[in-house]
Formats: C-alpha cells, structure tokens, sequence
C-alpha cells in the first residue's frame, strides 16, 4: 500500500509539480491549499508524512505543525516543513517540532532522499 | 793631599750619600708605581739600597778604619749594586720601545770589569765603575730624560732632576775612579780630581745622590691635591725636614767632634803644664843638652820620673826641647832609647813645627796637630818650664798622642753624633709613614688613630728633652770638670810648692846652715831648726853626722859634752830592741833633732843601720841632691803611718850648688841635713791651708802615689785619715790613676816619682746639673702642654668636624624636608618685592615647570622678570590686583595669563598677601603661583560637554548608584513629558513600558554593577501612557577608586526606525517567498520533464530545457545570496560557532568539488595542508561557503593547469589559500575585487553562472571572524586568493 503524503501548498502550480513528482515516485498524495484544510485532512487521511508549506492562508504553516505535533492522535507523523523562506529553518523546525525541512526551490532528490528517510 | 776639612768630613759625606740613596731605594719600593710608567722601578730600588749600604759601609771604613778584608767587602757590594742600576737602563729603555741588547750584554760588561783585576785591587774597582757603573749611570740618566710625565701631577722637572743626577753620576761613579795601572784611571781618577777641585769626588757624588733621591721622591712621594692644584704639605715638608735635619746633623756631628778633640788636647795641654810645673830649674840648668847629659844625675833624674809618670799615665812619649843657638834641641825624654822616636839628648829637632818655636817666644802653654814630622803625625802639646830668676824658658816638655789615636776618638765622637741624626732621619720618616698609613685607612679607622700627633709629640718631645737634658748635663759637667781642674791644679799647685820650697829652702837652708859651720852646737841647732818646726809641715829636722868608725867613741863624747849624757849610736835588731851597732866604716847617727821633745829616743840612731835608709843616704851621696827614702814607718811613730825621710848630703868645704861634676869622696862627706815628712799629715795641713777644700767642685781627697818605672804605683798617703786600706789594692791604685775624671798631677820630688790624685767630690761633678733638670722639667712641661694643646685642639676639630657633620645633616634633612614641602607644593612658592618687575627673591622650581624658564632666570631678574612672562593683556589686571591689596592689607587671589617659554597660553592661579614689618613698611610679597591651565581646559570641555548633552537629540540620564535621576537633559523632557523637577530623584523604572520581564532588568543591572556597558532596547512608556522603543547605552560612572557613582544612561527613541525595520524584514521575507515560490514550481516543471518523469523527449527538446534549468538555478542562487549578503550587511545572519579542524572543511570542500573540477575542465585539484594546525573557532557552514567560492572562482577562471588549496599556521592565525593557474588579474584591478556584483571581465565567463557577489560575500563572512582576505595575482599568470582566521578570537 502506498503511504499516504499529505502535501500543503496555497501555490497551485508548486503543488503540481511537487505532486506529480510524488506520485511519480509511487506515494498517495492528499492536497491541501490552506492551514484549515491541512488540519482537517490531517485528522481525516493520518497521513503517513506532512509536506508543509509555512506560508499558508488561514493559518500558518508553523501553527499547523504546532498543531499537529500538539495533537495526541497526530503528533507521530513526520512533518517535513517546506518553504520558500531563508529563515533560520533550524530554529524553526525545533520550534514547532518538525522533524525536517527543505527550502524552496527545491532539488528533487534531496526532496525524495528526506522523505524516504522518514517514511521508507 | 785631602784637606783637613774635607779629610774630617768624609765620614758625613759618605753618610749623606748612603742616606740620599737608601732614601731612593726606600721611596721606590715602597709606594705603588705611577701607572703612567712601565719602567721596572725595583731594579733601582735594588740599586739604592746595595748601594745606599756600600756608602754607609764606606762611612764606617773612614771612622772606624779599613782592613783588606773589608776592603773586599765593599768593592764586591759596590760591583754588586751597579747590575741593577744597568738593568734598571737596559730593561727601561726596552720599555720605552728602543731596541737594547738582551741580558746576555752582562757577560762582557762582568768580564770587562773583571779585567780591572790585573792591575790589582784598585783596579778592579776601576774596572766596576767603567763597565758597570758608567754603564749604569748614563742609561739610567738616558731613560729618565726619555721618560714623558704622561702623568697628569708628576712635574716634569722632577723626572728631569732624577735624570741629570744620574748622568752626572754615570760620569761621576763610573770615570772618576780610583788610581789604578792603566789607562785612563792612571790620569783621570780620584786624586786627579782632588788636586783639580779641591774636595773629593765622593761629595759629587753625593750631591748627584742627594738630587736623585730628591727626584724620586717628587715622583713618587708627593702628595698631590687635585682640587687645589697643589702639593700637600708632606710634598715639601720632608725633602725640607731632611735638609733641615741634614744640615742640623753636619753641625752637631761637627761640635761633638771638636768637643772630643778639644778634651783630647786639653788633657794633655794639662798633663804638660803639670809635669812642667814640677820640674826643678835648677835641675835643668843641670844640663847640657848634649850627649854627656847621659851621665848626668839631673838627666838621669829627669828622664826617670818622665817614664815613670809616662807610664804610670799612658803617655807614651814625655819630651822636652830647649833652644841651643839657632835649634831646638832635645832633652829628657820618657821614650825609651831603643825606640825609632828616641832621641839622644841634645839631638836637633829637624823639622819643627811653627807652634813650637812660637812658644818658645811666648811661653805660652800650646797644642799642635794633627802635624807631621819626621817622627810621624802626631797631636802635641807643650808647655815651658822657666827659670825663677832669670823668667827664661828654659826647656819646653812635650808630649804627643797619635795623630791616628786622636783621630779615632774623635770620629767615634762624629759616629755618635752620626747615629743620633740617624734616629732623628728615621723619626721623620717614621712619623711621616705613620700619617700617611693613618690617611690610607678608613675614616672610622682613622678617627680611632685620631690623637696619633699627640702621641708622636710626646714620642718627639721626651726624646728632643732627653737630648736637650743629656747636653746641657754634659757641657755643664765639662764645664765643672773644668772648674775642678783649675782648682785641682790649684790644689796641687800648693802641695807642689810646698815640697819644693821644703826642698829648696827649708832642707837647702838647713843644709846650708852645716855647710857654712865648721862645728854646730846642738843650741845652735835648735835655734836654727826650732823656729821652722813650728810653721813648716815638717815633722822632724835632723842632723846626720857621717861618723867614720874610729870617730865613734870620740863623737860620742863630743856630744855628751853638750848636755845629751844619754847620747849613744845603736841600731835595732828584727825584734826592734835597741842594739849597740856593729863595727862599720860609717855610722850615721842622728846627732840632733827638733822638736826635741818626743824625740829624744831617736838621738844616737844610726840611720844607715836600715836599708831604706841606706840607700836613700847613699844616692843622695852620690849624687849630691836630696834625696827621700822609701815610704817607712817612724820607729817611733804610732798608727803605722808612711813618711819619707829626705836627706840633703853636706860636704866639707864644698859649696852645695857647685855643680854636677862633683867627685863624691866619702870623705869629704861631712854629714846629711834630713828632714822627715808624713806625708799624710801633711796633705791634710796642705789641703786644709788651701782653703778651697769645702768649695763645692773642690776635691774630696788627695792621694799621694809613688810610682816607679817597670812597676804599679805604690800608694802612700791620703789627705783623709780613714783611706788609709788604699794602700793594700794595688788595682784600685791603678784604676784611680786611669780614671779621666780624676785629676792627676805628678810630683817629680827627691829623685822620686809622685803622682798626685785627686778626686772629685762625690756627688759634685757627676750631681744632677740643676739646669739640665730644670731643662728636663721645661721639656717635659712643653712637651705636655704641646701635647696637651694638640689633643685639645684635636678633640675641638673632631668635636667641631662632628658637629658640622650633625649640623650639616640636620641642615640637610631640614632642607630635604623643607624642599620637599616646597617643591610638593602645587605651585611655585615666591617671594617678590612689589615693584614693576615683580623681582623675585626667591622663587621655587616650580615656576620652571610652570614657566618654562629656569628659576635662576627670575631671581633679582637676572634673565628676565617675572613681569615680563605676564601675558601682556593681564599686566594690568595682576598689578591692578595687587596694588588693591597692598593698600586694604590684604592677600589677593588672581587668575591670569603667562607665556610659557614655548609660545603657548598657560592660566596660572596666584594666592599671595603682602608682608609689612616693623613701621608697617612694605617688606616683599610673599604667595604662591600655580598652573592652573589643565583645570581651565576642564572647565571648557566640561561647558562644551555639557552644551553638547543640553542639545543632544539623545536622551541623556545621570543617576546615582541607587538608579535615582540627578539629571536628565531637555530632550528628555521632550520625549517622556516628565518635567526635570518630576524626574529628579525618581527611578527610571516610571518609564518602564512592561514588557520586559524581570529576567531582562537583572542582566541590565548585573552587567552595569559588574562595571560594563549595557546596551539593549527598552519598550518605554512616556507620562501620557505612549509607548516608544528606546536604544540605550547605559554605562557606569567611576571615581577615581574604581568605585561606581553614577550611571550615564544614552537612550534614543527608535520608535520609528523599528517600525521601519520591521517593514524592511517583511519585505525581505516577502520577496524572498514570493520570488523563490514560482522558482520552485518552475525548476520543478523543467526537471520533470528534464529527468524523463513525464515521458520521453528528444535531445533538442532535452538541450533547452536544460538551458532553461540553468538559468532557473542560476537566478535561485543569485536570489539565495542577495539574500545572504542582505543578511550579512544588515547582521541579521546568525554563526554557529565550533573549534573546528580547518583541513576537515577543506578536504569535505574538495571532496564536493573535485568532481565538479574533473567534470568541466580536467583540472588538477591539489591540497598543501598544514600540519598539527591548531583548531580554532569559526562556522563551519559559512567557511565551507566561502572555499566553495574561491573554488569556484578558481575553476572559473582557470582553462588549464591545477588549483592548489593550502593552509598554513601564521602569525596567531590559520592561512588559507586557493592558487589557480587561470588568467590572473590585472593589479588595478584587484582593490574592485571584493566589492558587489563584480565581474572582472565580460563575456564569455557569464556562462559560468556567477552572481557577482561570491567574493563579497566571503569577504564579509571572513570579516566577521575578524579575518582578513585578499587576493595576490600576476595578470595571465594566476591568482592566489588567501584569507585567514584567527586562533582564540570568538566572536559572541
């Protein structure tokens, strides 16, 4: 069965691109475009990984995975935070309790090698 | 022939010259030699003393007399002493860089001398001095002459005198020499000179000795003061205390000589006069001074008692002269006639001296010589004997001591006198070497030795009293001597005259009385003789009737007949019993006598019965004069008593004085006038009738010796009953006669020999002389109070030099602290007079800190006035200030101007008041003045300070330690809205906004308390409630202990520029996503389709997509560093700070990149890394960034070759360098290197896909780990880029 990727970006033409690539690569991939929808999705699919984009509309990409990783049911699946910002991403991913992150624009093995590690 | 003068003196010539060169020898050796002289000193020190010794042996030769054993001695010493004086040439010329023979030159000169030996001993002297001692001498001289006083104080003239004084002593020592066999001491010797000059060699010599010693002592000895410029006074006082001494010496030894000679000669003047006076006149017109007088019994007589007394006297030749026509002839001598000397009577004198024809003339007692004749040299005096009738001199007696015997007592006389000049010689020297040994040691040890002049005095005053007390004791001894001789020959002259005149007129008259009688009755006799026995000091008169033996019975009768019934001739037996005598030719009875009484039992006596007797009757027969016994005892006398009987022979019709030709017949013999004399009693009777007995030089006693030839004196009487055991010591006999201090007269008496002795009284010549103690007593008292002065005098310096110390330390403390006062005073203290020139009478050094100008400048205004440094614009303030003063009585304060000595403005304070005495005159000024132009220079700053913090645009808060405000400026009001009045005394906390938590104040507060500044950011609320964000710099305020007081708190409302700031960071952040966003989705896009995920495409298809990835990446890597060097420029990029191992990061660097290297152009990546390079701090990701850079830009720009990466340890700092072998980069261009957006060239590299800001960006990342990067590059050759890191920094 294939494991399931949650994937949260409001940029449509991103969330292609990454998406297609994600399926290509054999994963179930549920889309989500806003923060809200990401919640709701989380809750429903348990997915087995979070593909987070922090710019999120509603709300944030980091409140969702303070979120989830506050959540009893959720907080064990992976979050890998995915974002188009240089902030210091280190602080950030042990702020909110992601387990990894990658910057955009993206280099699709590294993208494919952090996901592998987390979910196989 | 040597003068007498100099003849005498040579004993004092030669010590002078001992003495000058021991002096020499002893002032070179003993002082350290003058550094500026390499001359090997010792060799003459040797010379001196060697020689100094063969003088003084030479002293002792003259005084004491030679021998040929000694002669040796000498010669070989002197030979001796001339080796090291050639040295001394020799070596000291080597030392002044001539060229000398070596040692070896000692064998020729030696054999040289000895040569001298052939022509006997004298030559070998002359041998010596040739080859030695001229040798010596010259070169000696040479050197010195040579020698340059390289000594500041040796005075030239004095290595000038040494020199000319040995030349002249080469020539003095070494050509002049003794008479010797060969040429030229055969012409040009001592004798030669001696007859030239007039005195010997040996005072030149002397003389160039002397001067020699003199030199050396002025280079060695003087003391010379090099703060005076002068000679100390040892410098002269020696050379002059020696000369003193000297010359002092030459007339002492002199006096003491002629003393002696004097005592010799008058001895014998006064044993001639004594023997003369003895000597009988008619005795000598007896004689016929020709040889007949042999048989002569005057002669005989004569010549008799001469050798008796001769003898008995040590007098070895007693003579006597007369004048017979145009000669002087000789008669009785003591000399006996197997002797050279003798002479037979009547012998011409062939060569006789003036003196004795003199006397003749003059008949005045005389001593002569030492003269030579043709017995010898001799020492002679004489004296006359005259006629009483006629007043002519009738015969001259002499008597000589040997000239050599009186010379030696004479010179050991000089040699005494000699020795005591020595001691004097060596009291100087030692009392000088004692002071200056005194002066050599330390000052402690020296005031120790502080009283050694007392003591020296006392040393030189007992001995100058001891000597004063020894001569003044002796000349007045002599004197008494002389004094007791005159009167001692007074005494003797009485005894004398007594004998002769009871020879000539009592005896001759008696005699005389029979002579003229045919038949005396024994009345007569007693008329005759009874009146005389009263006064004279005979004991008895007698007449001695020669009676043939057939007269006796006859005789008898004829004498009965005149009342003397008993009258009787008898002798006495062994038993002394009376005897009637046996039958004899002769008898000689004693017919008469007077005083009769007592003596009636010597009547009849025969006198010829006794051999004594016997004999004296039969000389006095023969020879016609009278005649004494033997000393006898009196038959009848009582105490054993010595008397002499004398008897006068009375001849039948025969005048008594006939003549000496007389045929004795017994027959004609009519019989002997005899008296008999104790001679005991009547010296006492002489003695006491003189009347000088109780005189006080006058004699003790007088004693009556006889003497005989071939035989000890016999003694017989003395003036003192209780002397009488002299007798039995025949010993003491003879001592008393050898005794020069009795006083000896002799009395040639009927045909015997008597000396006459007598002794001073005990306790008389030899009592202690009153002046001589009261000299002594004199001395002593000067020498004590001469000591005692000195000491005090000393003890007054030491305790003065004591007090000046205490005095001058105290002083100097007292000015040590007053200076310190002075100069710790802030200011210079002055003291002026208030005129124009404000005259300063004293000012301290301050001013010249204050000035510029030394103080002596100002004093009395000797350079300038203090007026004239007042900057011009204030003179009239500062008198102005003052004058005020001067006329309230006030002290005035006045700041004003100077110019210092450089040029510049300085402020000066000055407190001073005016200072009135006495009539309330104006006496000076007296105040202080001090620089005050620093706190001028505060007071301006802090006013400028302070306007620059009332206008800042910063708030600015002072608080106290306990954060309370003390001051706030305007802007402050400004911005809080709190009036100052309401902040005063407030704590900044009313501002605080809340916000902050607590956390935040007590870092605040720890970092400010821990003395550091704090800079942050405060959430303030103003007093309407506004919020506003404040940037604050708050720092302590120190005193000067280290001790916080105030805290200075800076602040700046940033409320606008945070706002700004926030809108800033969200635009970054913005652009960033919003640019990076659709990047993604395009790079995505492409690579999908790029990597075959979507299907297959053709290579065209394939060839630009790729062009378009490139560029996607491309623009996303320019995007990443903008942002970077965004991050960087404004700081908001966060290190991670590690100790890392720089070598790791560049082999994982050039791990990445060799592929990448090897992939594009196949170049050669090389690594040069250092080794044990020490970790150090950085961030490892910015680092790994800044190396992929410059690897890069090194693959960039290189087509082929190889890159080289290197790291090295520097200087406190890890190097790195990348060097490629690519194009380079032209040296202008190499500033613009690192600066944004760069691309050096143009073109064909924008391939490359560089963003411009690579370089920038690690030159920032390299600046914040405060290192430094640069590039090094040769156009077309290459270009090293190379950075460092430091070791240790961290940057927090």
């Amino acid at each position: 069965m294939a494991k399931k990727i949650l994937f949260v970006d409001d940029e449509s033409d991103v969330s292609a691109v990454v998406t297609f690539r994600l399926k290509k690569a054999g994963y179930e991939v549920i889309n989500a475009v806003n923060g809200q929808e990401a919640l709701d999705l989380a809750g429903k699919v348990n997915p087995d990984l979070i593909l987070l984009d922090l710019r999120l509309p509603i709300i944030s990409g980091e409140e969702v995975c303070e979120r989830v990783k506050s959540d009893e049911r959720l907080k064990n699946i992976p979050v890998i935070l995915f974002t188009a910002s240089v902030d210091n991403m280190e602080d950030k991913v042990k702020r909110t309790g992601a387990d990894d992150f990658i910057t955009k624009p993206f280099d699709p093995e590294q993208l494919m090698q952090k996901i592998k590690k987390l979910i196989g | 022939m040597i003068s007498v003068f100099w003849q005498a003196q040579m004993d004092y010539v030669f010590f002078v010259y001992g003495i000058a060169f021991l002096l020499l020898g002893a002032v070179i050796w003993g002082v350290s030699k003058p550094s500026w002289s390499r001359l090997p000193w010792n060799y003459l020190a040797w010379f001196g003393f060697l020689h100094g010794a063969n003088e003084w042996f030479d002293m002792l030769a003259v005084s004491l007399g030679d021998s040929p054993d000694f002669k040796w001695v000498r010669l070989i010493i002197m030979a001796v002493s001339f080796l090291p004086l050639v040295e001394f040439g020799r070596a000291g010329l080597k030392a002044q860089g001539i060229s000398v023979p070596g040692q070896w030159i000692y064998i020729p000169l030696v054999a040289l001398s000895g040569c001298g030996y052939l022509a006997g001993m004298s030559g070998l002297n002359a041998g010596c001095r040739y080859a030695l001692g001229f040798t010596g001498g010259l070169l000696a001289g040479i050197v010195f002459l040579r020698e340059p006083p390289r000594a500041e104080a040796s005075p030239r003239w004095s290595l000038r005198l040494i020199g000319w004084a040995f030349l002249i002593y080469g020539f003095a020592a070494g050509l002049i020499v003794p008479k010797a066999g060969f040429f030229p001491a055969n012409i040009l010797n001592n004798d030669a000179f001696l007859n030239i000059t007039g005195f010997p060699i040996q005072v030149a010599r002397a003389l160039c000795a002397v001067s020699a010693a003199l030199g050396a002592w002025f280079i060695f000895g003087y003391k010379y003061d090099k703060d005076k410029g002068t000679y100390e006074w040892q410098s002269w006082f020696v050379p002059f205390a020696l000369a003193v001494t000297l010359v002092a010496g030459f007339w002492v030894v002199n006096w003491r000589g002629q003393v002696a000679d004097q005592e010799q000669r008058d001895r014998l003047s006064s044993q001639v006069i004594d023997i003369a006076r003895t000597i009988s006149s008619n005795r000598v017109n007896m004689l016929s001074f020709s040889d007949e007088d042999k048989h002569n019994p005057s002669y005989v007589r004569l010549r008799n008692q001469m050798v008796a007394y001769g003898q008995a006297m040590g007098l070895r030749s007693i003579y006597s002269m007369a004048v017979r026509g145009d000669h002087i002839v000789f008669g009785p001598e003591s000399i006996p006639e197997s002797s050279p000397l003798a002479s037979a009577p009547g012998t011409i004198y062939q060569k006789p001296r003036p003196e004795d024809w003199e006397a003749f003339k003059t008949g005045k007692p005389y001593t002569v010589g030492p003269v030579a004749d043709e017995y010898g040299t001799f020492v002679s005096a004489g004296a006359p004997v005259r006629d009483p009738h006629t007043g002519k001199i009738i015969l001259m007696i002499g008597a000589d001591i040997d000239a050599t015997i009186f010379q030696t007592t004479v010179v050991r006389a000089r040699i005494m006198a000699l020795f005591s000049i020595l001691i004097v010689v060596c009291i100087i020297l030692f009392t000088l070497s004692i002071l200056g040994w005194r002066n050599q040691l330390s000052k402690e040890q020296r005031n120790k030795l502080r009283y050694i002049e007392v003591w020296l005095t006392v040393v030189i005053g007992i001995i100058a009293t001891v000597n004063a007390v020894y001569f003044i004791r002796d000349e007045e001894q002599r004197y008494r001597k002389a004094v007791f001789i005159q009167l001692a020959r007074a005494q003797t002259g009485d005894i004398v005259q007594a004998f002769v005149s009871m020879r000539d007129y009592e005896l001759g008259g008696l005699a005389r009385f029979f002579d003229g009688s045919e038949q005396v009755e024994f009345r007569e006799f007693q008329a005759f003789a009874g009146p005389q026995v009263r006064t004279s000091l005979v004991r008895a008169w007698e007449w001695i009737p020669a009676v043939p033996a057939e007269m006796r019975t006859e005789f008898e009768e004829g004498v009965h007949r005149q009342g003397l019934s008993d009258f009787t001739i008898f002798e006495k037996n062994a038993d002394g019993v009376n005897i009637v005598p046996p039958e004899r030719l002769f008898y000689y009875p004693v017919q008469y006598i007077e005083p009769f009484a007592g003596n009636e039992k010597i009547l009849g006596y025969d006198v010829g019965s006794e051999p004594l007797r016997r004999s004296a009757l039969e000389e006095s027969a023969r020879v016609g004069f009278a005649t004494a016994t033997e000393p006898v005892t009196l038959t009848h006398e009582m105490g054993g008593q010595k008397a002499i009987v004398v008897f006068h022979p009375v001849f039948k019709h025969v005048p008594l004085d006939f003549g000496y030709d007389v045929d004795i017949d017994t027959n004609s013999l009519q019989g002997f006038a005899a008296v008999v004399v104790n001679l005991g009693d009547m010296l006492k009777k002489t003695i006491f009738d003189s009347g000088v007995r109780t005189a006080l030089l006058g004699p003790a006693d007088v004693n009556l010796y006889q003497l005989k030839k071939d035989d000890t004196p016999l003694w017989i009487a003395s003036s003192k009953t209780d002397d009488d055991q002299r007798h039995a010591d025949k010993n003491k006999a003879l001592l008393d006669l050898a005794d020069t201090r009795n006083y000896v007269s002799p009395l040639f008496m009927f045909g015997k020999t008597y000396a006459l002795v007598i002794h001073p009284k005990p306790g008389s010549i030899d009592a202690p002389v009153a002046s001589s103690i009261f000299f002594g007593f004199i001395g002593i008292i000067l020498t004590g109070a001469l000591a005692y002065s000195l000491f005090s005098a000393l003890s007054r310096a030491a305790k003065v030099e004591a007090l000046v110390a205490e005095k001058t330390e105290e002083l100097k403390s007292k000015e040590l602290q007053l200076g310190a006062i002075v100069s710790n005073v802030p200011g210079a203290i002055y003291r002026c007079v208030n005129d124009v020139h404000w005259t300063m009478e004293f000012i301290s050094s301050e001013i010249e800190n204050i000035s510029g100008y030394p103080v002596s400048d100002f004093i009395k205004n000797k350079v300038r006035s203090y007026a004239s440094i007042i900057y011009p614009d204030d003179v009239t303030l500062v008198d102005r200030t003052i004058q005020d003063a001067i006329s309230k009585e006030e002290s005035y304060i006045i700041e004003y101007r100077i110019v210092h000595s450089s040029g510049k403005i300085r402020w000066v304070f000055e407190k001073g008041q005016p200072i009135f005495i006495g009539d309330g005159k104006l006496a000076w000024l007296d105040g202080v003045i001090s620089d005050v132009s620093e706190r001028r220079k505060s007071e301006e700053q802090l006013r400028h300070l302070s306007r620059a913090v009332e206008q800042s645009p910063a708030v600015v808060v002072i608080t106290d330690r306990d954060g309370k405000i003390e001051y706030a400026n305007p802007k402050f009001v400004q911005l809080t809205g709190y009036t100052l009045r309401e902040a005063v005394g407030q704590n900044p906390r009313i501002l605080k906004g809340g916000t902050e938590s607590a956390e935040f104040y007590k870092q605040l507060w720890n970092t400010i308390l821990a003395g550091n500044e704090w800079r942050g950011e405060f959430l303030n609320k103003k007093k309407n409630g506004e919020l506003y964000w404040e940037s604050a710099s708050i720092s302590p305020l120190k005193n000067n202990r280290g001790e916080i007081t105030h805290f200075v708190a800076v602040k700046e409302d940033i409320t606008e520029r945070k706002k700004l700031e926030r809108i800033k960071d969200d635009f970054t952040s913005t652009v960033s996503h919003e640019l990076r966003t659709p990047l993604a989705a395009m790079k995505e896009g492409i690579g999908i389709v790029l990597d075959g995920t979507a299907g297959e495409i053709s290579p065209e298809q394939k060839e630009f997509l790729g062009l378009a990835k490139r560029n996607v990446d491309r623009l996303g890597r320019l995007i990443n560093d903008v942002l970077d060097f965004q991050k960087l420029d404004s700081g908001a990029m966060t290190f991670k700070i590690r100790d890392e191992d720089i070598n790791s990061v560049i082999r994982d660097v050039g791990q990445m990149m060799m592929l990448a290297v090897a992939k594009q152009k196949g170049l050669d990546l090389n690594f040069n890394l250092g080794e044990n390079l020490p970790r150090i701090p950085f961030d490892r990701d910015k680092i790994i960034q800044v190396l992929t850079n410059l690897i890069n830009n090194a693959i960039k720009f290189t087509d082929k070759g190889s890159i080289t990466v290197t790291s090295s340890l520097g200087d406190n700092a890890v190097e790195v360098s990348v060097r490629d072998t690519g194009i380079g980069i032209k040296e202008e261009d190499l500033p613009k290197l690192f600066g944004k957006f760069t691309q050096l060239t143009s073109g064909s590299d924008r391939k490359t896909g560089g963003t411009g800001l690579g370089l920038a960006i690690s030159k920032q990342i390299v600046e914040w780990h405060k290192g430094k990067i640069w590039a090094e590059s040769k156009f077309g050759e290459g270009t090293t880029i190379r950075f460092f890191l430091p070791i240790g920094e961290r940057r927090t």
